[in-house]
């Protein structure tokens, strides 16, 4: 197949035929982490990987729609945090753009400032939906900060930023590991993305 | 579109593309495709199904009825009441309400043959899809391809084992097509001799059963004895069980009751998956898991091990592999995949095989020296079980042993 | 007894069920909701034994999480255990509600996009969202049984299977993106964009009684709450 670099239908095509793909990589990774009971998330490296590749309104809907369908089945409150993947696919996309995968040094930046991003979007959610405890293993440091002074929302954050800082460095490596290893000439039917600008083609 | 009169059969309504592997086949048909297409209409000109069946499922439909639905073009009534009486003479109306992707990978060739036609298409490609059937479905499949009913549309088929199906066509050889980045793929060269360290004991089943649930076994109180140094070749239908067999023996799933004996001695396969049975698979996607060929073949493992890399060297250039070694095994096009595949589940020293669809998307002379290759383990050794639709690769094998899955137990 | 919801009754039952439950403020009149018309209507859109076992497996040790993280940070007052208790009830009801709504039989799916009015892109997107997960658990199973074959597996322990993550997902991510690739083309040859708007749909026989129950019910359970907390 030849990449159809201005033909805008292939496109078209090519993305609505990988988002649903791209929702499916959300949705079987975060299934496995949730089950294992690991200390991180990992439900958003489809919608990284989307982002790098398509741009991100396509991760953006990859997100979003991972998160509805895993609270079907796996984790209820997922769906309230639709919005944090939108900015993580927006931060993804600038970051990307700006070149911040290019390099080791750069991926692990682009993770620490996309989770402190990721915390102050989450934050409120958590705050005012779940009175600041979701009832996952990160609930129990939001608990133990309180009990040492701590208001409500300043645990909420600190807890927060803590566990996102692991979980999405994380996830920007795992994601870039993964494209890297994707042979170049698929890469290339993709269009809208930041796959040039952070060395994944051409 | 009306029909008046009778349809007057092409002749030249079937064709096949005949050539070896890298002559431009798969080019040829993408290009026939290509010129039938027309962008400004609705309706699908020209529509090629190949292989890998999941790409030429739609992705768009929770069930096979549903995906038949989306394939309807309702232009003409007898194209869809021909395909459904066919679908009816293999009872597939069971699987109506399945997910396609829950279907076994015969079913899935099947299905999407039968939605390419629904959508009456001028021209439609086969590459290589026929492979995955077995004969039973294949054979009134290629007959109703000839139907008179199937008028407006051309078939072209691009299939290695055309000269087993009886269907008229004519033969077109394409010139060599070659794109950019295109190499010359050495052919496999069985060598004279590959010598190994390990030979196979008699692997024996006893009373062997398993089942996904405890209603529905698909492996029934199977008793038989394979001998090492043998060829076997399992046969049954498409969803028979066959992949289900092989699975077990390999290790990757537990009998629910019975016992597997390597010689005298109880084998616990699954507490020791792949440990004395080596398994490829039909998909070679789902087995290539290193940065290089090499690594693939000879992985770190084995060297970390200090064990001796001229059995897997011998393999990789009996392959034609040597040449390739530094590539990427993903870069590759589909059948160099397959030898990858192949070749790495033979150098990964086992005492016995199960090799599921070896020769798929391989040409006849490249299916001669696989079966070459086969005949030499087999003679050093090793047992092997094979997993094939194709009757002249097997009838290849002078002294090939065929076990028959039926209703979960050994004809 | 199994009886088949209509699109419209699922989009009614969703809206005023969450609203019902952000104006319920009373922890009896959630567990009767719960009890008396969600639990029934996962019985009879046969889905029963999974939500059992999600409330087993998900909800409850969440609920029990919940409750003993907050018993330990709060002095222990009713008036807090009361409001975890409503917290709880409510992420219960909820996620009730939408399993109730989005949980659709197979053979619906299409139908009930359909009729909510889905169309292009939105169409394509959700459809395909909501059956992938059945070809992603297909190829990572294969994936993983070629692991096995290849002796690559040694042990059926959680720390080797831990293992296996990075191994599964490289050839699990390009197997989609090749897929994607293919599938585009297929897609453009086979102008499914446009069959999937055309296609039609199978014919549902929608039970009335149920129907016009569940909507009875959501329209009771929201006034029923709205009066409630105006009073």
């Amino acid at each position: 197949m030849e990449a159809s670099g201005n033909n805008t239908y292939a496109n078209k095509t090519l993305t609505l035929a990988f988002i649903p793909l791209a929702v499916g990589i959300n949705l079987g990774i975060g299934s496995i982490v949730h089950v294992l009971k690991l200390p991180v998330y990992l439900d958003s490296i489809g919608t990284v990987i989307a982002t790098l590749m398509l741009g991100w309104r396509v991760g953006a809907i990859v997100g979003v729609a991972g998160c509805i369908i895993i609270s079907l089945t796996i984790i209820p409150p997922a769906v309230y945090f639709s919005g944090t993947q939108v900015c993580i696919a927006l931060f993804t996309h600038l970051a990307g753009r700006s070149g911040g995968f290019r390099n080791v040094f750069r991926r692990v930046s682009t993770g620490i400032m996309l989770a402190i991003m990721a915390t102050l979007v989450s934050a409120p959610v958590t705050y005012y939906l779940f009175g600041g405890i979701t009832g996952n293993g990160i609930s129990i440091f939001t608990i133990y900060l309180q009990s040492i002074g701590l208001t409500k929302g300043y645990a909420v954050l600190a807890s927060g930023i803590s566990a996102e800082l692991i979980d999405k460095t994380a996830q920007c490596l795992i994601a870039f590991f993964i494209l890297k290893s994707v042979p170049r000439f698929l890469l290339a039917h993709f269009h809208g993305g930041s796959l040039r600008e952070n060395n994944l083609i051409g | 579109m009306e029909v008046t009169g009778q349809p007057v059969i092409e002749p030249t309504r079937i064709s096949h593309v005949d050539g070896e592997n890298f002559s431009g086949r798969s080019a040829y048909l993408q290009s026939l495709i290509k010129s039938a297409d027309d962008e400004s209409s609705r309706l699908p000109s020209g529509v090629m199904v190949g292989s890998m069946t999941a790409s030429y499922i739609s992705g768009l439909a929770p069930t096979v009825a549903d995906e038949i639905a989306l394939h309807i073009s309702g232009i003409n009534g007898d194209y869809e009441h021909r395909l459904r009486q066919l679908l009816s003479d293999f009872s597939f109306e069971r699987h109506s309400r399945e997910n396609p992707f829950n279907l076994s990978g015969g079913e899935q060739a099947l299905l999407i043959i039968i939605c390419a036609l629904l959508l009456e298409p001028k021209q439609l490609a086969i590459d290589t899809t026929l492979e995955q059937l077995n004969s039973t479905w294949r054979t009134p499949l290629l007959a109703a391809l000839s139907d008179p009913v199937f008028y407006a549309t051309n078939i072209s088929i691009a299939d290695n084992r055309f000269a087993e199906y009886s269907l008229k066509a004519r033969t077109y050889r394409p010139h060599r097509h070659t794109t950019a980045g295109d190499e010359n793929f050495s052919s496999i060269i069985c060598p004279p001799d590959i010598p190994s360290a390990t030979v196979a004991k008699n692997l024996v089943l006893d009373n062997l059963s398993f089942g996904y649930t405890k209603k529905q076994p698909l492996l029934q109180g199977m008793s038989y004895e394979f001998e090492a140094g043998s060829i076997y070749h399992i046969s049954g239908m498409n969803g028979a069980g066959k992949s289900t067999f092989s699975k077990v023996l390999a290790g990757v799933l537990r009998p629910s009751s019975g016992n597997i004996y390597m010689g005298n001695s109880l084998y616990h396969a699954y507490r020791f998956p792949g440990k004395a049975v080596g398994y490829s698979f039909q998909n070679p996607d789902e087995q290539l898991f290193s940065n290089t060929i090499r690594e693939e073949i000879i992985p770190k493992a084995l060297l970390k091990a200090n064990k001796n890399t001229a059995f897997a060297e011998r393999v990789m250039s009996a392959f034609g592999l040597s040449r390739l070694a530094h590539k990427h095994p993903s870069e590759m096009p589909f059948v160099i995949r397959k030898r990858i595949a192949l070749a790495a589940t033979i150098a990964n020293e086992r005492e016995w095989y199960i090799f599921d669809e070896p020769t798929i998307g391989q040409d006849q002379r490249n299916i001669a020296e696989t079966a070459k290759l086969i005949k030499l383990l087999a003679q050093n050794g090793k047992g092997i079980i094979l997993v094939s639709h194709s009757e002249q690769f097997i009838a290849s094998f002078e002294h090939v042993k065929t076990v028959a899955l039926k209703n979960g137990g050994i004809n | 007894m199994q009886a088949n919801i209509h699109p419209y009754s699922r989009i009614f039952f969703l809206i005023t069920g969450i609203a019902g439950g952000a104006f319920c403020t009373n922890n009896f009149l959630l567990l009767a909701f719960w009890l008396l018309v969600l639990l029934p209507l996962m019985m009879i859109t046969g889905n029963g034994k999974a939500h059992f076992s999600f409330l087993l497996v998900v909800v409850l040790p969440m609920s029990a999480m919940l409750l003993f993280l907050s018993w330990i940070v709060w002095d222990k007052s009713t008036a807090d255990f009361g409001n975890v208790l409503l917290t709880i009830l409510k992420m219960i009801v909820y996620t009730t509600i939408v399993q109730v709504v989005l949980i659709i039989p197979s053979s619906q799916v299409y139908t009930t996009f359909k009729k909510w009015g889905m169309k292009g892109d939105m169409l394509v997107t959700s459809l395909g969202s909501y059956i992938v997960w059945v070809d992603i658990v297909n190829r990572s199973d294969k994936i993983l049984t070629a692991r096995f074959a290849r002796g690559f597996i040694p042990a059926r322990t959680f720390i080797t299977r831990l293992k296996q993550l990075p191994h599964l997902l490289i050839p699990l991510i390009v197997g989609i993106i090749r897929t994607a690739t293919e599938r585009s083309e297929s897609w453009q040859q086979k102008k499914v964009l446009y069959r999937i708007e055309v296609m039609k749909a199978s014919e549902i026989k929608y039970n009335a009684f149920i129907n016009a129950g569940m909507i009875t019910a959501g329209a009771a359970w929201l006034l029923l709450n709205i009066c409630l907390r105006w009073k």
